[in-house]
């Protein structure tokens, strides 16, 4: 059993726009879906724009887990134990 | 009027009538709308939003503010093949359920998978038998990577008969409100399959209901434009008599007369303009056997202007559609003549044109 920790958040300005009272900071959770589910809980419907239907980080979303970006990962099996920050960010997309 | 125009830029209202027209509201600048709807049954603006990067997201408006809802999700484990997990990429339609059912309302999307609310979209639950379908295995991408529910129309004599259309799999029908579905495809061409003759595979690019016989469908499909009288249960092809019409995605029947359909023609399938570089309507008055073209007010040159499948709406007399070349065109008088009202537009993805909201 992975014991909860506090990581630092970093998120991009696009979910600040659809989420206006996000601000970076910490969060806490074992591992991503955890730290996820965290935020959620003050910003609702946040993890839907984050994971898919199948709790997998979606496609041209990342996530840099102390600098190393996840692919294509279900957010439960990404520990965050001995991790100082996450950044989340999006691609970027044409016009 | 008021006309709501879904575009890859956001929600456009716009009102006005004879030669003063505006934009009223911008809602959900810089996002794409795949589709939005007025819900006259409970005074409800319906927005779905391709947020590309964050996922398809569903927006409710009933009174003075926005508010988003949770959005339709395939339940966990839900794969579209083995090895390929279901999610919920586009919002391709939202229907109503029924008129006895306020509170019932559909959703399509791509992948293929029809949800249902029950309680004014706070909840939504996905169509097990027709995700499950036996043909599923025969369905495929008609513009996405895979099939989608672009069309949902509920019979307004009974709300638990459903029709769809999906790209690429055809008609499907529905007499127990969801619990089975089958084909209706009889009399369809589809000359982009193996087997032409195939019950499912079919590429509907949109199905058009009207209240003047619920019998009475046309369809606006990859090969031509087809008429059904027995509630889908056969089709007949009635674009080969004419030169003007055969490629296309939109199609409106008139509200009064079954009879009476318009499309606006497209060069296809390989180019996707207006055909001929003319921007022209068709319209028959007769279930197909004629069509005319409808061109007053239209430019009949240089025109690259393509209409998807959702960008023709009609409302008694007043006919409008938007392109994806930014222009969008009124008629007040079931398409005779036609006025520009904007040129600029961002591409335009689905239209309806109604009285008034609230």
């Amino acid at each position: 059993m992975e014991t909860a920790q506090q990581v630092e958040v970093l998120f991009t300005d696009s979910l600040r726009l659809r989420f206006p009272a996000l601000k970076d900071g910490r969060y806490s959770g074992a591992n991503l879906l955890e730290l996820l589910n965290a935020i959620e809980r003050e910003h609702p419907r946040f993890i839907s724009y984050i994971l898919d239907d199948q709790q997998a980080v979606r496609k041209h979303v990342a996530v840099a887990i102390d600098g190393n970006v996840l692919r294509r990962s279900v957010a439960s099996d990404v520990s965050l134990k001995g991790v100082s920050t996450v950044h989340i960010w999006q691609a970027l997309s044409g016009g | 009027m008021t006309i709501l125009l879904g575009t890859r830029k956001g929600l456009l209202t716009i009102e006005g009538q004879d030669n003063q027209w505006a934009i009223t509201d911008h809602a959900f600048k810089g996002s794409p709308v795949s589709y939005a709807w007025y819900d006259d049954r409970t005074e409800t603006l319906w927005a779905a939003l391709a947020e590309g990067h964050w996922g398809a997201k569903l927006h409710r408006k009933r009174g003075g503010n926005w508010e988003e809802l949770t959005s339709p999700a395939f339940p966990e484990g839900t794969e579209i093949r083995p090895e390929k997990p279901a999610s919920v990429d586009y919002i391709w339609a939202i229907g109503s359920g029924g008129n006895d059912r306020p509170e019932t309302l559909h959703i399509g999307t791509v992948p293929g998978g029809l949800f249902t609310s029950t309680d004014d979209g706070q909840t939504f639950e996905l169509n097990e038998a027709l995700w499950n379908h036996e043909s599923r295995d025969k369905w495929f991408g008609g513009g996405f990577d895979e099939a989608g529910i672009h069309s949902i129309i509920v019979d307004p004599r009974d709300s638990d008969h459903i029709f769809l259309g999906i790209s690429c799999a055809g008609i499907f029908e529905s007499t127990d409100a969801g619990a089975s579905w089958h084909p209706r495809n009889k009399g369809l061409d589809a000359s982009f399959l193996q087997d032409p003759n195939a019950e499912v595979g079919h590429d509907p690019h949109l199905l058009a209901g009207t209240p003047a016989d619920p019998k009475t469908f046309w369809q606006q499909n990859h090969d031509g434009i087809y008429v059904s009288r027995d509630s889908c249960k056969t089709w007949r092809r009635v674009d080969k008599s004419s030169p003007y019409v055969d490629f296309g995605f939109a199609i409106v029947a008139d509200n009064r007369d079954p009879g009476e359909a318009w499309v606006v023609p497209a060069t296809g399938d390989d180019c996707r303009m207006a055909k001929d570089g003319a921007l022209y309507v068709a319209r028959t008055k007769d279930s197909g056997l004629n069509w005319a073209k409808q061109n007053e007010g239209l430019p009949q040159s240089d025109c690259y202007d393509l209409v998807y499948r959702h960008g023709l709406d009609k409302h008694d007399d007043y006919l409008a559609f938007a392109t994806t070349t930014g222009n969008l065109y009124v008629s007040a008088d079931k398409g005779n003549r036609w006025q520009r009202l904007f040129s600029t537009l961002p591409p335009a993805y689905s239209i309806q044109v109604l009285e008034t909201i609230g």
